[in-house]
């Protein structure tokens, strides 16, 4: 495995807890979904219950599969920024931005790896690349041949819980994206809330810190890839290199940091601790994502120590979330 | 079903279109597919990802369950998924293949990247000129990737030996008289016209018992105070799972990295994960969900010695 490297110690700095005065923010208000939005909704609800095979390993790929699979992006001899992907999830349909990528893809049997390259379009959203040489390295780990039913099948919007016919079927994913989209601008005005206050920071967080950060995201995402396979060290290097000085991604985790710093100044000027009501909605919610009850949850949460811990800061992190939320204005902006 | 009839000229639409309807009905009937109807529900469930939310990966994490013992004996590939087996024949070519490309490029110097083409317009920048819009199909779209993908695979089975060219020059010309077939279909089916109509309403079915639509959330937040902060916690802890759905399915390089949605991919591939304890899944549904708030999912960088304490004193009373 390969080493790597700039790490350096760290020390983050004591902040107090910024003033609240004043905590205004505005916020856009959601657009209804287009008529698109829904079918394109459809097609993947009955994607998800459609029949469906696993391929054998050595077997061919086909349009319309849905392919899971490792990527290593590569151009002008550097690894592409978000070109390194670990379990990504393909649906082999024609990739807008990506023209030949399914084609070329489809070339490479299930559970084997190859590399092909492609030109990418003139128009390809991120300008640096339009037009230059992408190599791609694949590795395919799992393939599911899909039998896609038509847009109105019954049977299949049935299957799918989406009542007997397209009308029913389309107004219960209108319904589910209203209902998204409430959840959505709901976490939107808390990330504006904690946006404001992070800002009124006034500390410098150190670079240290934004590297250690970022590493260890690196280390859980294009590590997974890079890792342990035959990439050379150099390579490897590289892609953790770009990782650390995306001024992008720098800016993200130095936010993410001082959010950090103002809930850990909250929690302790204000001695604040979830209720137990709190803690048993982040285990219901988390239990049933995983498929167990809520006792079996905290149950195996109890057995270890360190995830205790993190469930616990968790419950805390939201208790001071919504202490900054029930102190603050939000104006929802509308078109 | 019958076997496929060969197109008389390579370029000439009917009678692919004939085949594209045969390859059609294979789609759509599996019964006629090769294979038959073997459903791995477990490999299926667990792979088909977060798509809509928390009922999704539970079935994801279950099946996941089930699939790590199952695998073993039937020799399937399932399972693998997270872990660092190494796949047979061909990979180190693979790898050789890009590491070539890599050494070939006038980056291949380890160059640092501040500074860089590559990274001197700023994927945050990148995201909001390109935003989700152009990853939905539409009618038009759906209808297009399946006549194409009809289109392509009658092609191929008609004339096995045609060049990429061909093919794809064929495909294209039956696609385009099948894309206009199929948006019609889709139109007179009333597709469309339902999902007009639904987009219109914006979605005024019943909802389940604490969710909070569009116009109650703008009225929680116009409210504020202690319930709009309550609903707002309450979003922020379910609020992962949508993003790692789009995270999964989006693949345009250069272009896509936020820090949440590394967070969520995280997540994703713990609860795919078989060899993950229960109490591991847990906590990265619970983290994954926060990071979305830029918060909690920091574990050394962020938890400051102060929540340290705080934390060791009330821990005990939940556990």
């Amino acid at each position: 495995m390969a080493e790597v490297s700039r790490r350096e110690a760290y020390k983050l700095p004591r902040i107090e807890l910024p003033s609240l005065e004043g905590l205004k923010v505005q916020v856009a208000g959601p657009r209804l979904p287009t008529a698109d939005e829904l079918i394109e909704r459809l097609h993947q609800k009955l994607r998800a219950e459609a029949p469906h095979r696993e391929r054998k390993p050595g077997e061919a790929i086909c349009l319309g599969d849905e392919v899971e699979c490792d990527i290593v992006t590569v151009a002008d001899g550097r690894v592409v920024s978000g070109g390194v992907r670990h379990g990504a999830r393909l649906e082999m349909r024609e990739f807008v931005h990506l023209p030949g990528f399914v084609e070329e893809l489809l070339k490479i049997p299930t559970f084997t790896a190859g590399t092909f390259e492609l030109t990418l379009p003139d128009d390809y959203p991120a300008a640096d690349l339009a037009g230059r040489t992408a190599t791609f390295y694949v590795e395919v780990r799992r393939v599911f041949e899909v039998a896609q039913p038509e847009l109105d099948d019954s049977a299949a919007l049935q299957a799918a819980g989406l009542g007997e016919d397209i009308d029913k079927a389309m107004e219960a994913i209108a319904a589910e994206i209203d209902e998204e989209q409430g959840r959505e601008l709901l976490v939107l005005a808390s990330q504006t809330v904690l946006d404001a206050v992070a800002d009124r920071v006034t500390e410098e967080v150190p670079a240290a810190a934004v590297d250690e950060e970022l590493r260890q995201l690196w280390q859980q995402t294009e590590a997974l890839v890079l890792q342990g396979r035959d990439f050379s060290k150099e390579l490897v290097e590289q892609s953790l290199n770009r990782f650390l000085d995306d001024p992008e991604l720098r800016a993200q985790a130095a936010h993410r940091i001082k959010v950090g710093l103002v809930l850990g100044a909250l929690i302790s000027e204000q001695n604040l601790a979830p209720s137990p009501e709190v803690v048993r909605d982040l285990l219901e919610t988390a239990a049933e994502g995983v498929g167990v009850s809520t006792e079996e949850a905290r149950e195996a949460v109890a057995r270890d120590p360190v995830q205790a811990q993190t469930v616990a800061f968790s419950g805390l992190y939201q208790t001071a979330v919504e202490y900054l939320m029930s102190r603050a204005e939000v104006e929802v902006l509308e078109d | 079903m019958t076997g496929p009839v060969p197109p008389s000229n390579v370029l000439q639409a009917a009678p692919l279109l004939q085949l594209q309807s045969q390859t059609a009905l294979q789609i759509t009937n599996p019964s006629s597919a090769s294979g038959g109807e073997e459903r791995e529900l477990g490999a299926w469930e667990t792979f088909k990802g977060a798509s809509s939310g928390n009922a999704i990966l539970k079935a994801l994490t279950r099946a996941s369950s089930r699939l790590g013992r199952g695998a073993r004996g039937l020799g399937s590939v399932a399972g693998l998924a997270g872990s660092a087996i190494a796949l047979p024949g061909g990979i180190s070519k693979a790898i050789g293949s890009i590491q070539k490309a890599w050494e070939s490029g006038e980056g291949g110097d380890i160059a640092r990247a501040s500074g860089d083409s590559t990274t001197a317009l700023s994927t945050g920048t990148r995201l909001v000129k390109h935003g989700l819009e152009s990853y939905s199909l539409g009618a038009k779209g759906v209808a297009g990737h399946l006549a194409r993908r009809a289109g392509t695979e009658a092609f191929k089975q008609a004339a096995p030996g045609a060049s990429k060219a061909v093919v794809q020059a064929a495909a294209k010309t039956a696609a385009k008289q099948a894309l206009a077939e199929a948006t019609e279909k889709a139109a007179r089916r009333g597709v469309t016209a339902a999902a007009t109509a639904a987009a219109k309403g914006g979605g005024t079915l019943a909802k389940g018992a604490g969710a909070v639509g569009r116009t109650a959330a703008k009225k929680l937040l116009r409210e504020g105070g202690e319930a709009a902060a309550k609903a707002a916690g309450k979003a922020v802890a379910k609020g992962a799972l949508k993003t790692g759905a789009k995270a999964a399915g989006r693949f345009v390089p250069g272009l896509n990295v936020a820090i949440a949605g590394l967070d969520t991919a995280t997540a994703v591939a713990t609860l795919a994960d078989p060899k993950a304890s229960t109490g591991k899944k847990v906590t990265s549904v619970i983290t994954a969900a926060g990071s979305i708030v830029a918060a909690t999912n920091i574990p050394v960088v962020s938890q400051v010695g102060a929540a340290v304490s705080t934390v060791s004193s009330f821990i005990g009373s939940f556990f």
